[in-house]
């Protein structure tokens, strides 16, 4: 799929964003690694929910979290109708299944590889943003 | 094939006379200054037209589109003088189609209305594939997008990666689906991508995010894609003929997609969509699966029972998939073919199963085809496909 280029503007975050997900810019400022938890089934949750999909509480507040994973799959993005990403290609990301239950899309270091065990943490990208990383 | 039944279910009923008549396929084109409107009143044109059927006397109307904004199906309704006692807005992606068709099937059934007039549109303007990748879903918007905005891709890309690994499906598996489905448009005088694709082409295209290279993506583009639901004694009255709905299913969000996705949702239903037409896989004689990558047409190949999961490639192999071939599949050319003109991609494979089974498909049209089965795929709102469906359809001699 090619889409053309729309007029870049720098100054803005390239991508929306709901209210519920700036929970996470908070944690990675603070370098933690913090998920929703349902506090009536402990189930984790992400990304961001404002119901637990499990018994539908909506008591979820943010706590720490095991960040151990397993790299699922991975693919390297070379083409993209964001101006931002255009001009950063190629992107790796992954799909990372958490032990402690959900699935995460991430940013792969270097050397995370598909099957590999890895660590999640949260990394405020330049716009002050929670990006997920693989390590 | 199981049969994931819930706890109050009872066997579905079956459509009685229920057809899907009038199919109609617009030419598209790759960008249009024409808006979303201007595609969905010309499909009901081409259903009024080819129907005789006059638009007052249709009276339901079920409309999927992503670029009708701020306007669902009630301001479209306004717009082009509908008039209904049926109406429905199904924003369900590559899903939208059948889905549409099934609910029309229930409402002409039980007369909540007698015409229901059913369309798939989409414009593209310069930029506006991008808008709609952007603001798919929240989920997406949260935790998918800001990760480089590689869109469905990207997407695809992670299941399709974990999908050939596990399973051993090579790319040349996966160029034998394009490949035979461009074989199959060059008899298609509406294929938007009308040029032959050899599989040296298919292996050397650029790489789009690994392992999707251009070959394996459709093309964005605008169009639109239209039927008739009525009862088949409105049809018989006004003179047309109609393929007759032997059995559907859908479903959403299904327990049995992992995480990491092997299947879709048809494996929860499938054996009720055979039981239902009273037909096995093997009896049918034309397939049209929901071709956004082919990687997605072998896991739907799998999933409604053609040969066991992780057999699919070397169905594949073992099979020619082309018009003249013994398994012919995606025979209008499909949407890597065709293009993709946004929701109007879910009825692609319905329409062109509807001229099959009436053997009004012209150049594509595949000798002796009476039973079809057609299925549907979308909604990634975050990294699962979760929508699925399937119709079988008839013709005459069933």
């Amino acid at each position: 799929m090619n889409d053309r280029r729309s007029e870049p503007d720098q100054a803005l975050p390239p991508y929306p964003q709901s209210a519920s997900a700036k929970l996470y810019d908070l944690v990675a400022a603070e370098g933690r690694f913090a998920l929703q938890r349902c506090q009536d089934c402990a189930a984790f949750l992400y990304p961001a929910h404002d119901v637990c999909t499990f018994c539908l509480s909506t008591n979820l507040p943010l706590v720490d979290a095991p960040p151990q994973g397993r790299i699922a799959s991975e693919t390297m993005i070379r083409a993209t109708t964001n101006p931002y990403f255009q001009q950063r290609l190629p992107i790796r990301i992954g799909l990372v299944i958490l032990d402690c239950g959900p699935s995460m899309i991430v940013f792969l270091d270097e050397t995370a590889r598909m099957g590999d065990r890895i660590s999640v943490s949260f990394r405020p990208d330049a716009f002050g943003r929670a990006m997920a990383w693989a390590k | 094939m199981t049969n994931q039944m819930g706890k109050f279910s009872i066997n579905r009923r079956a459509y009685d006379d229920v057809v899907i008549t009038t199919p109609v396929s617009l030419p598209y084109v790759r960008y249009s200054d024409h808006s979303a409107h201007w595609w969905t009143g010309r499909a009901l044109r081409a259903l009024v037209d080819g129907s005789g059927i006059a638009a007052r006397n249709i009276d339901g109307f079920c409309l999927s589109s992503f670029t009708t904004a701020p306007d669902t199906a009630i301001g479209l309704a306004e717009h082009l003088g509908l008039s209904v006692r049926w109406l429905d807005h199904v924003p369900l992606g590559g899903a939208s189609g059948i889905t549409g068709i099934r609910r029309a099937a229930r409402a002409v059934q039980s007369g909540d209305c007698d015409v229901a007039a059913c369309i798939g549109a989409d414009t593209n303007q310069r930029g506006s594939f991008g808008t709609t990748l952007a603001n798919f879903s929240r989920f997406s918007q949260d935790a998918v997008y800001p990760y480089g905005a590689g869109g469905t891709n990207a997407s695809f890309a992670l299941i399709a990666r974990n999908y050939m690994e596990t399973f051993n499906v090579t790319r040349e598996d996966l160029g034998q689906i394009a490949v035979a489905q461009r074989s199959n448009a060059l008899k298609n005088p509406n294929a938007l991508i009308r040029e032959p694709l050899t599989l040296d082409q298919y292996m050397n295209a650029r790489p789009i995010a690994d392992p999707i290279h251009l070959f394996d993506c459709v093309m964005p583009c605008a169009g639109a894609e239209a039927v008739l639901v009525m009862r088949q004694e409105t049809a018989k009255a006004c003179g047309i003929a109609g393929a007759k709905l032997r059995s559907s299913i859908e479903r959403h969000n299904a327990p049995s997609i992992d995480l990491m996705q092997t299947s879709g949702g048809w494996v929860e239903d499938v054996g009720e969509l055979y039981q239902m037409a009273g037909v096995r896989p093997s009896d049918i004689d034309v397939v049209q699966t929901y071709d956004d990558y082919p990687v997605i047409c072998i896991m739907q190949l799998e999933d409604l029972g053609f040969c066991k999961k992780g057999e699919g490639a070397e169905f594949v192999r073992d099979h020619d998939l082309r018009i003249e071939g013994d398994f012919p599949h995606n025979t209008s050319g499909g949407q890597l073919s065709c293009g993709q003109a946004g929701a109007g991609g879910s009825y692609v494979g319905l329409t062109e199963a509807v001229r099959q089974v009436l053997g009004t498909a012209g150049g594509t049209q595949v000798s002796d085809a009476n039973l079809a089965l057609v299925s549907g795929f979308g909604m990634m709102t975050y990294t699962k496909g979760l929508s699925s469906c399937a119709v079988i359809l008839s013709g005459d001699n069933a």
